[in-house]
């Protein structure tokens, strides 16, 4: 592994992009790029060539499979857009290599959302006009929420690559109007979950508060599902604290924090803002240090901080909040995102086509696209009641990375047993605790020369993560990846290795 | 009394940011009469300047100085590619400058997007400790050196602008451009340069407001537009063209924002709902603002 590669593999392994397509699910919430109105938006045709020798679709016209795709392709989040190109063009070729489907080529229709909510709106109308179009890749363009009314209305499925409709209920079952929506991204709500579930049963934690950005949770929906989450596993929320995006000052939240004396305290948000908010807890004397002082009053009040896949799931804010950031922080992922394991395709395919490594959430959208189309070949036609039915019951998939499914009551592709937990750590080697633990061995190779990073708890979540990917596991514990924890003599790993 | 230190605390460094800020918004309009709505991307690129200079190896005063001299030359080219093309125009009547300011704003940061990167960045203190002082707890507050640099840095950039506009050639000729460019222009005033060196100085203002704010902010892509709308309010709240007006308006906004936060957990909601309001009520009262000047139409 050259430098270069070594520097793309530890990006991958925090997944960056996250924190962008969270951003622009959140922003698509707020509504702020209309307000910004700095949208440089501009549609593009990415069309593939045609091929011959094509059978019978119901519906279907000429040689080609046309897939509309809304995505920021200019703007703050113009990165979203990158990731969603390099990952479609990428997975474009690998299917039209193999023949395509049905013996017809796919063809990419793209529609830029820049930042505002309307472009979206207004793409989604035109596309879904189009017969043509067998279904939309929605990859985290702003203007899904405003967009939903026309789903119930067209019934054409959209695949919500980087939007999160599942955490509050707009999805499927939950919305029967919503049944043409699948989606891929890791849900808010799923996240905190996990979040309480290692905090109360792994770290023993009793109390919780939460600092949350009402820039990209408007509806401030976030302290809703952190306190049901909490409740779930007996932990009480004893202090819950709002900012809006690129807050300078977090002094008087923090004053009233310090009163509270949370055990845990989580902050969604995005990674400057992470920073910055570890950065003045540790200048005011609070940094987290281990969990036996986290939960000792008496050694003053040092809570452990938890964040979201987009803020401490991001690795800039280790990278701006230097020393401020501890090893122990946590953050919740899921499997299919650890892009870097060698039998997740993605990384194969844009190496082999684009000549690119993948930074980090290049999975969702070919799945998304193999999802859709994998539908029309089992329905054998492009009508949208039987493609969404199809979709629903054509069981496990495997295409860019980890197995997933869609059934007629889960209309979303990650399940709990699909979660993990994600922590820092630096070079240096672990935090000094008793009992130690062990790294992971991608800390004696390719992070050596990192200061800092992540690495994947692998224990906490093990047998869930067994259940959901038993071969991709299997993997993780045979090669060593992420934090082991200390192994017994039975070859299990032990619970009480791990408690910086 | 920790909650009095931290409204304190609060208010002027969160004050003396967005002052930084309007700076440079107020220093184009007291020699133009146009609200250079690029300050805020210059802002970012002054930042970046740094952030790149500083990786090369050279320490954070001397990255400081080069993005200072840099910024001045960036200040130049958005006056010549935003306002210069307009040629002879009155701001009041002519509003090309919204559309052509707006516009050099966006392709800056998306040059920074296309050639450095995205991600936000870190810049070290230009001073994290004064003969070994870091930190200092005052009632349970912490006060860091690089905030006390920040707040003292806008005052005395305060000063310095204020001797500027009133005790040097430069400074009257400043003024005498803004209130007739014709006139001035008879008078021997060179006005194209007038405005060119306006230019300038706000570039060096913002290099220098970027490094100063960014060990509570960092460099990044979108402190022009979130920065930069706080710091348009403060200027007009406090008086368009008035270097007393933008810090006073920056420390309305600072302090209007600390202490809702002190007083509710929902400061992140309601701090901005308040300081509108703020603005508001003194836009009725002062519709020029507290220092602004109404303007007269002579007849």
């Amino acid at each position: 592994m050259n430098p270069e590669q070594g520097r793309d593999f530890i990006e991958r392994q925090v997944n960056k992009d996250i924190s962008r397509r969270h951003f622009i699910q959140w922003a698509g919430k707020a509504g702020i790029g209309s307000a910004a109105a700095m949208s440089l938006s501009g549609a593009v045709l990415a069309a593939c060539g045609s091929g011959g020798g094509s059978k019978k679709i119901a519906g279907a016209t000429g040689d080609t499979l046309k897939v509309g795709v809304i995505a920021p392709f200019s703007g703050i989040g113009a990165f979203i857009g990158t990731v969603t190109t390099n990952s479609l063009s990428a997975a474009v070729q690998e299917l039209n290599a193999r023949g395509g489907i049905l013996g017809r080529k796919i063809a990419l229709v793209n529609r830029d959302t820049g930042i505002d909510p309307a472009n979206g709106v207004k793409a989604y109308n035109e596309l879904a006009g189009d017969p043509n179009i067998v279904g939309i890749l929605w990859c985290g363009g702003l203007g899904f929420e405003q967009t939903q009314e026309q789903f119930a209305r067209d019934k054409l499925p959209v695949m919500a690559v980087f939007n999160d409709a599942w955490s509050d209920k707009r999805l499927y079952p939950d919305d029967q109007q919503q049944r043409s929506v699948f989606q891929f991204l890791i849900p808010t709500r799923m996240a905190m979950d996990t979040l309480a579930q290692y905090a109360a049963n792994d770290r023993g934690y009793k109390t919780a508060a939460l600092i949350n950005d009402v820039v990209i949770d408007p509806r401030t929906e976030n302290q809703g599902f952190f306190n049901a989450s909490l409740a779930k596993v007996g932990m009480k929320s004893v202090g819950y604290e709002s900012y809006q995006l690129g807050n300078s000052d977090f002094g008087p939240a923090l004053q009233r924090l310090k009163g509270a004396r949370p055990d845990m305290l989580a902050i969604f948000g995005l990674s400057g803002d992470t920073a910055n908010f570890v950065i003045q807890i540790d200048q005011l004397g609070s940094a987290y240090i281990d969990t036996p002082t986290a939960k000792d009053p008496s050694k003053g009040w040092h809570p452990h901080i938890f964040g979201s896949p987009g803020g401490t799931g991001d690795h800039s804010w280790a990278d701006l909040a230097k020393d401020s950031a501890k090893p122990g922080t946590i953050t919740a992922w899921h499997v299919g995102g650890l892009v870097y394991l060698p039998e997740f395709a993605i990384a194969g395919w844009m190496k082999k086509y684009l000549d690119k490594l993948p930074t980090g959430g290049e999975e969702s959208p070919a799945d998304g696209l193999y999802t859709l189309l994998k539908g029309v070949e089992k329905a054998g036609t492009t009508d949208r009641t039987r493609l969404v039915q199809a979709i629903e019951t054509q069981g496990p998939l495997r295409f860019a990375s980890s197995t997933y499914s869609f059934t007629a009551d889960r209309h979303v592709s990650k399940t709990p047993d699909d979660m993990i937990i994600v922590t820092l750590e630096r070079k240096s080697g672990p935090a000094a605790t008793t009992p130690p633990y062990q790294l992971g061995h991608e800390w004696s190779t390719e992070f050596a020369r990192y200061p800092a990073g992540p690495t994947q708890l692998v224990r906490p979540t093990l047998d869930a993560n067994k259940r959901s990917q038993p071969d991709v596991m299997k993997t993780v514990i045979t090669q060593g990846w992420g934090t082991q924890c200390t192994k017994n003599p039975d070859g299990t790993l032990s619970k009480e290795c791990k408690i910086h | 009394m920790t909650d009095f230190v931290q409204i304190l605390v609060s208010g002027l460094t969160v004050g003396s940011v967005i002052a930084l800020v309007a700076f440079g918004y107020n220093l184009v309009f007291a020699s133009t009469r146009i609200v250079n709505f690029a300050q805020g991307s210059m802002l970012v690129v002054a930042g970046y300047i740094a952030f790149a200079v500083a990786r090369a190896g050279v320490p954070i005063w001397g990255a400081f100085a080069i993005s200072v001299l840099a910024s001045l030359g960036v200040g130049v080219l958005v006056e010549v590619v935003a306002i210069k093309p307009l040629g002879r125009f009155d701001p009041s009547t002519n509003v090309g400058w919204i559309l052509t300011t707006f516009g050099v704003a966006l392709i800056a940061v998306d040059i920074i997007k296309k050639t450095v990167g995205a991600e936000a960045r870190r810049l070290p203190p230009l001073a994290d400790s004064i003969f070994g002082w870091k930190v200092a707890k005052i009632s349970g507050v912490a006060v860091t050196v690089p905030d006390v640099l920040l707040v003292v840095s806008a005052l005395l950039i305060v000063v310095g602008l204020e001797l500027l506009q009133t005790r040097t050639a430069l400074g009257r000729a400043f003024r005498a451009v803004a209130e007739d460019r014709q006139t001035a222009g008879l008078m021997g005033i060179n006005t194209e340069l007038m405005v060119m060196i306006t230019f300038a100085l706000a570039g060096a203002l913002a290099a220098i407001g970027a490094v100063l704010i960014a060990p509570r902010l960092f460099v990044k892509l979108d402190l022009g537009v979130n920065l930069g709308i706080q710091a348009f309010i403060a200027a007009v709240l406090g008086g368009l063209g008035s270097t007393r007006g933008a810090i006073v308006g920056g420390y309305i906004i600072g302090f209007t924002t600390a202490i809702v936060s002190t007083i509710t957990s929902e400061g992140g909601s309601w701090g901005p709902v308040i300081v509108f309001v703020v603005f508001l009520l003194v836009l009725v009262v002062r519709p020029a603002g507290i220092f602004g000047s109404p303007a007269v139409e002579k007849v």
